[in-house]
């Protein structure tokens, strides 16, 4: 009864319930084992022609089939290898790099600190699809090379969280104890501040997976993978002559790059409203 | 104001550093490349003696920081090499194109902010609306979608379908001037700055409206309401000010992701920018305009971000004043 305006505004309930995270993971889950299990899936060669060319949806070729008269559905099963790959692989890369900037930068301070946080800076100004452009230019258009130069331009984020929350910790009573009974320094680093910030780290890290697997099928829709290689963005890339008369080779490898995506957009929006759920 | 000014001058050489650093960068990394150099630089359309000519002004036998020096020089002298592909210089074929990508970019920027912080500042308020969850859904969705990929279906459903709105280049008709030149170009603009909105306008409002559920929970809000400021003004007046300043950073940070969305979604409309160019290039393999693409983009976002800076100072007195 006593502030009637402001209590009746209750923490909303985020739409981040269980079962939206729940969702994203199930999705997740699909495209591995899909992508795992590829060949068996499929009877057809993703790169190999042989059938109808441009023939709508049937019940043999589930999504169709392209202008060589490939199976649409094998090309995206196989494609989604190469998205995945580059999304997780790229995204690992990133942890690791920002997870050491980020705690070099938090605990050390000082000059260390000033002069992480300009690179950091640095690589969050820079056009990062240009500098992915350049790489694969000039270093070839393997997976690898691809999964590389994401990771090597998508750390800053978790470096900033990881800095943050060293600088932070570095000075909390519980750190200050640990250090007064001799604890070492990579004790401290490792066993002490870190395991707390394992969560908002996950969680770009999640995130960061949804944004590389966009990252590489904008590369390869620029026509920067490997042609040997199905990829959902180069699917893309040729489908785009073809919009009017067969739409089905546009529709599905980006439905399958948007659910990769917002997979990983909803595990890691479940990961965020469990952590502020503790928190509060 | 001294203190602005400060502020504000070692932004400056903070940005003059990152530029020098991009490019330094780019001439180690082709130099690192596997491969000739020179046929990196020339582009695969160069001729043999263009070639030759090449190898000699670089001076590869030269220590690597007198190769540097030199090319430092050139770029200073704005000279970006010569692109075969299209038998010009690549400084004036940049310059042909920067207008459209100026012109698609700033109607997509300011769309998305004014959008972004409506629907954001909507969705923050109407907390227990079922709107706002729909609302939150497809921010979500939005932000996943790759954005090439909605531009293909709008084409699709809005050029090809419906036949509403021109899904090709920045006009129809050269001949057009005046009023009629900007109507046609501006119905030309209507699908690739929705396609490049989606995710901008999903990313602010998101941002817009995580601030303002901050914000609104704040004591001085509190203190509106009690002394019966209409709602309207406490969302607009004292909420919405604060609240702005996370959203001011992000988009200033964010603007290389619309750059890598205007790359990609200008190829789908054929707009006659910088995007365009720079699939074109990929496709030819022509290297000097690829390279000079990423110096003249990447300068442009550095100064896109001190006016972010700029900006900053100006809605925040407490930069001012401190």
């Amino acid at each position: 009864m006593s502030t009637p305006v402001l209590s009746s505004r209750k923490p909303r309930a985020r739409i981040a319930g269980a079962w939206w995270s729940t969702t994203g993971l199930v999705i997740f889950a699909i495209a591995v084992l899909a992508a795992i299990f590829a060949p068996l899936l499929t009877p057809f060669d993703p790169l190999r022609g042989g059938s109808i060319p441009i023939s709508a949806p049937d019940l043999e070729h589930p999504m169709g089939t392209d202008d060589l008269g490939r199976d649409v559905l094998s090309q995206v099963l196989f494609g989604l290898r190469a998205s995945l790959f580059v999304g997780v692989a790229s995204s690992l890369i990133a942890l690791v790099i920002g997870a050491i900037v980020g705690a070099l930068a938090g605990y050390n301070g000082g000059w260390v600190d000033t002069i992480l946080m300009r690179v950091t800076e640095l690589f969050q100004v820079v056009p990062r699809i240009f500098l992915l452009i350049i790489i694969a230019a000039l270093f070839g258009q393997d997976q690898i090379i691809v999964a590389l130069a994401i990771g090597l331009t998508s750390w800053p984020q978790a470096a900033r969280l990881l800095r943050a929350e060293f600088l932070t910790r570095r000075e909390s009573e519980y750190v200050m104890a640990a250090r007064v009974i001799g604890a070492s320094r990579t004790h401290l680093v490792v066993r002490e501040i870190l395991p707390n910030a394992v969560s908002p780290i996950v969680i770009t890290t999640v995130l960061n997976v949804a944004t590389a697997v966009l990252l590489e099928a904008s590369l390869a829709f620029l026509g920067l993978s490997d042609p040997n290689v199905p990829s959902l963005g180069r699917m893309l890339q040729s489908s785009f002559g073809f919009i009017e008369i067969a739409p089905w080779m546009s529709f599905f490898p980006g439905v399958v790059v948007g659910l990769i995506a917002l997979s990983m957009n909803m595990i890691g929006d479940g990961i965020t409203n469990r952590m502020q759920r503790r928190t509060a | 104001m001294q203190h602005v000014l400060r502020y504000l001058g070692a932004r400056l050489v903070w940005a003059a550093g990152i530029c020098a650093i991009a490019i330094v960068g780019t001439f180690l990394l082709v130099r690192l490349a596997p491969g000739d150099p020179v046929s990196f630089l020339a582009g695969e359309q160069a001729s043999p003696e263009y070639q030759e000519e090449l190898r000699a002004r670089l001076g590869l036998e030269e220590p690597i920081w007198v190769q540097l020096g030199a090319y430092l020089g050139q770029l200073l002298r704005l000279d970006l090499g010569y692109s075969f592909a299209y038998s010009q210089p690549v400084g004036d074929l940049i310059a042909s194109r920067v207008v459209p990508t100026l012109l698609l970019m700033g109607t997509t920027l300011l769309v998305s902010i004014v959008v972004g912080i409506w629907v954001g500042t909507w969705a923050a308020v109407r907390q227990r609306a079922i709107r706002w969850k729909a609302t939150s859904t497809l921010v979500v969705i939005a932000y996943s979608l790759p954005s090439f990929w909605i531009g293909q279906l709008l084409v699709l459903g809005f050029g090809v379908e419906l036949g509403w709105f021109p899904t090709i280049g920045m006009t129809g008709n050269d001949d057009l001037s005046g009023w009629q030149y900007a109507l046609d170009v501006a119905w030309h603009l209507v699908l690739p700055v929705a396609t490049l909105a989606a995710a901008e306008v999903a990313l602010i409002a998101r941002l817009t409206e995580t601030a303002m559920r901050e914000t609104l929970a704040e004591d001085y809000i509190t203190a509106a309401r009690g002394k019966g400021a209409s709602e309207r003004r406490i969302v607009y007046r004292h909420a919405l000010r604060n609240a702005l300043l996370p959203v001011v950073t992000v988009v200033g940070l964010e603007l290389g992701w619309l750059v890598a969305g205007f790359v990609v979604v200008e190829s789908v409309f054929s707009w006659p920018g910088l995007g365009a160019l720079t699939n074109a290039a990929i496709a030819a393999r022509d290297f000097p305009v690829i390279s000079g693409l990423f110096i003249v983009i990447t300068v442009c976002v550095v100064l896109a971000n001190l006016i972010t800076d700029i900006v900053y100072v100006l809605i925040d007195p407490r930069i001012r004043i401190s």
